[in-house]
């Protein structure tokens, strides 16, 4: 008996594009990310950056004309007013990621040690503040801070001060305001790579014969090393870039890369110097966040020997 | 491909439902404008609800922003501009003359304009339609400053030292400030170098904006600070301890708010904006632009400053007579060096 079944369908191409895709190989799953990014991301600031290389001419919002030219570049560079700006964007940032590592460790080693309530104590006050916005909580410094504000009138009904300090619009509010902000970015990477530590090794470690100091430099402090990479790098270039901080809390006299370029933007109409900028804000963030990762490597080379 | 009725019905759903926002806005015109984006959008949302009224399907969005964000945001947006109108000073039109992104008014459609004092007009630079006006005077602290200056010369007075804020120049009232400055001490209203220094002396606190700098003074950071009236005579009115002076020498110093329309040639709404104008002009809306709580200026002739708004606008006839505004056309080009000047000595 002969039986003849019928030939196998063709596979569609959409078929084809929806296995590649849910395939979970190759780059196939990010496929769609890319494409969106590309769109709304990429092509976008490409544009932006062709400004800064270009002069041109705009008539009815389009640019009509566009020729290639260093002259915005130079006369950025060449501005110290460009430098000063960014010297006080990055030592921000620097410092606003040290505080932030030195209040942030503790804690992540408290909820290393601590029990069920501790932990989940730690965990409800560092994500707390995440929901909600981060001009809000900028805000509330406002109330905090100002000369009017909690703290002032605290100070002064204990007769520590007789006039208010001055502390909103100042270089100070700035760092309060950006290490409060960005405290629970580093303490939950540390958290989540702490947490994945052997116990058993801090117990090896003290059975040896070590302090729990020496536990601590030697074992979780090592141990750890991604995490305190993975936040400095997250802390700093949120810092790096930041905009609701110094806007709210620094006044007018006060200015870091990203209010420039917002203010080039939107109220000069300067593209191309903000465009400048931009790619001087992208650069320099991109070395010191190579910077952290080589320092990260080196820290956790011996882990991935072990692992390996 | 074999159609059945399903498949159809099912295409002819699907047009019906991708067609029906645009089939919705063909019977519904919605207006976009750029406000105040506070309180003061209030007789703007009044004359679109009368402008509705009129054309029914019509309304009026009004959206917060600054005159000079959306002008960014139609160059962004290659000149397809998100807005149809927007209410703007006197520098910002000129700002975005240089930008080409305006669709001039044309006053002849707007009857009510004959009623406007002829002194106003000038200021929309043959482009908007003069709706209103804002003084920009010195707000202060009436627990703290018992005799404020009557001059702008007079800020300059040992005993205010350390206690004067100031706008940055990216605002029109920064800008407006340093122009009045260089005037008050004999020199062109363009020489913002001279005003820049002139400031510095007072080593003020600077305010990111006017709304900023008004909070500044509320919260007792600074005593005293060159600002808009209307946002003065808001303040006063919520009960804060806010006095404001018409400063002089030069002044009362105004600046004309315009009406103006964006390129936009797609959906016609040009014939909307010109009614919209002058719905804002006519007798019964100048009088609720002059009232409380804003007592903006109005620019109708004959419309009467209301008592309690007499100490923020202009009222008497010597005050009216020396009512003067600034060189804008001369002034407004700097704003870009004018601001890296001020954060070279300010922010330096």
């Amino acid at each position: 008996m002969v039986t003849i079944s019928a030939p196998p369908d063709k596979p569609r191409r959409m078929d084809w594009l929806f296995d590649k895709l849910l395939s979970g190989q190759g780059i196939w799953p990010a496929v769609p990310a890319i494409i969106v990014l590309t769109v709304v991301a990429v092509i976008p600031f490409v544009m932006l950056l062709s400004l800064g290389v270009s002069e041109f001419s705009v008539s009815r919002g389009q640019i009509i004309d566009q020729t290639f030219s260093m002259r915005h570049v130079t006369s950025v560079l060449t501005d110290q007013l460009y430098w000063t700006t960014f010297q006080r964007s990055m030592s921000l940032a620097l410092t606003t990621t040290a505080i932030c590592l030195l209040l942030g460790y503790p804690v992540a080693y408290v909820f290393l040690i601590g029990g069920k309530w501790t932990r989940r104590m730690i965990l409800i006050l560092t994500i707390a503040p995440l929901l909600t916005s981060g001009i809000v909580r900028t805000y509330a410094w406002l109330v905090i801070l100002g000369g009017r504000g909690v703290l002032n009138t605290a100070m002064m009904n204990i007769g520590l001060i007789d006039q208010p300090l001055r502390i909103v619009n100042t270089h100070w509010a700035v760092l309060i305001g950006m290490v409060q902000i960005h405290l629970p970015v580093m303490i939950l990477p540390l958290i989540a790579v702490m947490s994945r530590h052997d116990r058993k090794l801090e117990e090896a470690s003290a059975n040896l014969g070590a302090t729990r100091m020496g536990t601590l430099r030697n074992v979780v402090l090592p141990l750890s090393a991604p995490g305190i990479g993975t936040g400095a790098a997250l802390v700093f270039t949120l810092s790096y870039t930041t905009f609701v901080v110094p806007q709210l809390l620094g006044g007018g006299n006060y200015l870091n890369a990203a209010t420039m370029i917002y203010e080039q933007v939107v109220y000069s109409l300067e593209w191309s110097k903000a465009s400048v900028m931009s790619m001087l804000l992208m650069s320099s963030c991109l070395v010191v966040l190579v910077g952290i990762a080589l320092v990260t490597n080196h820290f956790t080379g011996w882990t991935r020997g072990r692992q390996g | 491909m074999r159609l059945k009725r399903r498949t159809i019905l099912g295409g002819l759903m699907g047009s019906a439902v991708l067609s029906a926002p645009t089939i919705l806005r063909a019977q519904t015109r919605e207006l976009v404008m750029i406000g105040y984006g506070n309180e003061q959008d209030q007789p703007l949302i009044r004359a679109g609800e009368e402008l509705g009224r009129r054309n029914p399907g019509v309304s009026l969005r009004v959206i917060g922003g600054l005159s000079t964000e959306a002008l960014a945001q139609v160059r962004a947006a290659r000149g397809d501009s998100p807005y149809d109108l927007a209410v703007m000073g006197s520098p910002a039109i000129i700002n975005a003359l240089d930008e080409e992104v305006l669709e001039p008014l044309n006053l002849d459609m707007i009857p009510n304009i004959a009623h406007v004092d002829p002194r106003f007009p000038p200021y929309g630079y043959d482009t908007g339609c003069p709706i209103s006006f804002e003084g920009i005077g010195v707000a202060y602290n009436t627990e703290t400053v018992e005799n404020p200056p009557e001059t702008w010369a007079d800020l300059w007075k040992p005993e205010f030292a350390g206690r004067v804020g100031m706008a940055r120049p990216q605002s029109n009232l920064g800008l407006g400030v340093l122009a009045a400055t260089s005037a008050a001490f004999d020199r062109a209203e363009d020489d913002m170098q001279f005003a820049l220094e002139k400031w510095m002396e007072l080593e003020p606190l600077v305010g990111r904006s006017p709304p900023l700098l008004q909070q500044m003074l509320e919260r007792g950071e600074i005593d005293l600070a060159p600002l808009w009236h209307v946002n003065s005579a808001l303040a006063a009115g919520a009960g804060l301890p806010i006095g404001y002076v018409k400063i002089a020498s030069p002044g009362p110093l105004m600046l004309p708010s315009n009406i103006v329309q964006f390129i936009n040639t797609a959906d016609g709404t040009s014939d909307l904006v010109h009614e919209f104008a002058d719905i804002l002009l006519e007798e019964e809306s100048q009088r609720f632009i002059g009232g409380a709580p804003f007592f903006f200026g109005t620019v109708r002739e004959g419309i009467e400053v209301p008592e309690d708004g007499r100490d923020f606008v202009p009222s008497t006839e010597e005050e009216r007579a020396s009512m003067t505004s600034l060189d804008w056309p001369a002034i407004a080009p700097l704003r870009g060096d004018t601001v890296a000047d001020f954060d070279r000595m300010f922010a330096g």
